[in-house]
């Protein structure tokens, strides 16, 4: 698997330097979030709403597979990690009437923001490469 | 092949979101902990499986001839 710079076409295709900074900065991001559930999977640490279980087990794996995905630099897998991050942050959003806002999930989203932003801005580059040659 | 093979990771994912809502199905959403907002869960599903649909056909155009 190449993670290297890259102009050529293919799977590489318009990754510069500051494409592979962005690929990084997306993975951390991913990483962190992937923490962040797996942590949750495993203990009750938001009072008020209970998340031990598979469910966020497998959230957690779903972004640690986001941030292996985002060097694989397909658009399409970028387009995955994208509907992924966005679903998570909706889902988040829709169920906070009946659980509560606290620190951990606003600090979860805020790293899942961050990662949709970045891979937005990856799909961007992607399709205006892609589009004008 | 890694494009079909997310295809039909992602499909299997929406099918669970769309179907598996009630408790007498094993590992439905309430058995997992995902709770009661099956709205959601369908939209979230609805929209992976228009991408699990997407994935495929763009692996079918990735493949060589």
């Amino acid at each position: 698997m190449a993670v290297g710079p890259s102009r050529q076409g293919g799977p590489g295709l318009g990754d510069s330097s500051r494409g592979l900074q962005l690929r990084v900065a997306g993975a951390a991001c991913a990483l962190v979030a992937a923490g962040i559930h797996l942590a949750l999977a495993f203990s009750d640490l938001i009072p008020g709403e209970s998340t031990r279980g598979p469910a966020f087990a497998l959230m957690g794996l779903g972004f640690a597979a986001c941030a292996v995905a985002l060097f694989i630099r397909k658009l399409e897998l970028d387009v995955l990690v994208l509907v992924y991050v966005a679903a998570l942050i909706l889902a988040y959003v829709g169920t906070r009437d009946e659980r509560p806002v606290e620190a951990i999930g606003l600090s979860s989203k805020a790293v899942e923001s961050a990662l949709l932003v970045i891979v937005a801005i990856l799909v961007a580059r992607r399709r205006a490469l892609e589009t004008t040659g | 092949m890694i494009l079909r093979a997310a295809a039909i990771v992602v499909g299997i994912v929406g099918l669970y979101l769309d179907v598996w809502h009630s408790n007498v199905l094993p590992f439905s959403h309430n058995a997992v902990g995902l709770g009661n907002n099956h709205s959601i869960h369908a939209v979230v599903g609805l929209a992976l499986l228009i991408l699990a649909a997407w994935l495929w056909v763009r692996a079918g155009k990735a493949a060589p001839a």
